[in-house]
């Protein structure tokens, strides 16, 4: 690491599995959040000659956010592709062969997978990424007000969707 | 946050008031409307429910080798490692999946073809019991050729 910047390398080695768990939950399969880390370490690499020392997870997230909404935008220009909106998208493929809490995560993440984009991406950086609201608002370029309103309405919207999941068993 | 007034607070300061995303005049504000109000303090006993329940996801990790894969060739490779455009990684993946699928229907035009492709009849009578009988009475010294002439009827050999 020279002057505070991590090499391409340290990112990917000591950062990596941080940025995987947000494409995960963003993505809600392993395909496809392998697909997003794989771009985002891309755009780590060409950036990080602009980086600036401070909050590398918060400019990780951010990065790895902007994949999955472009990426989003990508797919809804092309409708052929699967969208990660569709829940089975994100249901386990064998959920018989999972255990009790495996289940109940595969639960929680199909919950999270139901959620519009506009909601679960901000409620991922909060819970998932640990951002504060504020490194929210600067990575989706919206006020604080947009921020804190939809991280509540995707909680709500979540807890609807497990206790309808819930309901169903 | 700058401090609202206690009318223009509505519900979406519960999960803030969780985060501890309020000043201390808001939140301040906040819990006196959780303990006055019963739908407050229902509404935040949900929104804590999701919020744990997200908070609570275990750790995942990519796949086994995935990272082998990505680090691997960073030394060789100025663009980073093995990563991949994301639109090529993905177009990949739908070429497989159309090759599984095409040989998949291949599969299952053979396995079609073997059951629906038409077998001969089985001959009626059997002639190898026909024959088995007629060697054994010849065997037994009767005339040959008129035990064999008992098969020659049922065998349409006549004609």
């Amino acid at each position: 690491m020279a002057d505070g910047i991590p090499t391409w390398e340290e990112v990917a080695r000591e950062h990596g599995s941080f940025l995987y768990r947000v494409a995960y939950r963003l993505a809600g399969n392993h395909d496809d959040a392998q697909d997003l880390v794989q771009e985002a370490l891309l755009r780590v690499r060409k950036g990080l000659e602009r980086y600036e020392p401070g909050s590398l997870e918060g400019w990780l997230a951010r990065i790895v956010t902007n994949v999955f909404l472009d990426d989003m935008r990508r797919r809804q220009r092309r409708p052929a592709d699967p969208f990660p909106d569709d829940p089975d998208r994100v249901l386990p493929e064998s959920p018989s062969a999972e255990d009790a809490s495996t289940d109940l995560s595969d639960e929680i993440q199909a919950a999270l997978g139901s959620l519009p984009s506009e909601f679960r991406v901000p409620v991922v950086l909060c819970d998932v990424a640990d951002q504060s609201y504020e490194q929210i608002a600067a990575t989706l370029h919206v006020p604080l007000g947009t921020v804190r309103s939809r991280i509540h309405r995707g909680r709500r919207l979540l807890r609807e969707a497990l206790t309808a999941g819930g309901d169903r068993a | 946050m700058s401090t609202p007034e206690a009318h223009d607070m509505d519900e979406t300061f519960l999960s803030a008031y969780l985060d501890d995303e309020l000043d201390v005049p808001t939140r301040a504000a906040v819990q006196a409307r959780i303990d006055g109000s019963p739908a407050w303090e229902a509404e935040l006993v949900e929104v804590r429910a999701a919020r744990d329940a997200v908070r609570a996801l275990p750790l995942v990790d990519a796949r086994p080798g995935f990272w082998d894969h990505v680090l691997d060739g960073n030394d060789h490779d100025k663009k980073g490692g093995n990563v991949v455009d994301l639109g090529v990684a993905r177009q990949r993946r739908a070429w497989v999946s159309r090759w599984r699928a095409l040989a998949g229907a291949a599969a299952a035009a053979v396995v079609l073809g073997v059951v629906l492709v038409p077998r001969p009849a089985p001959v009626d009578p059997a002639l190898g019991t026909l024959t088995q009988v007629h060697a054994e009475r010849a065997s037994l010294g009767n005339d040959v050729v008129s035990n064999l002439a008992g098969a020659v009827v049922p065998a349409g050999l006549d004609r």
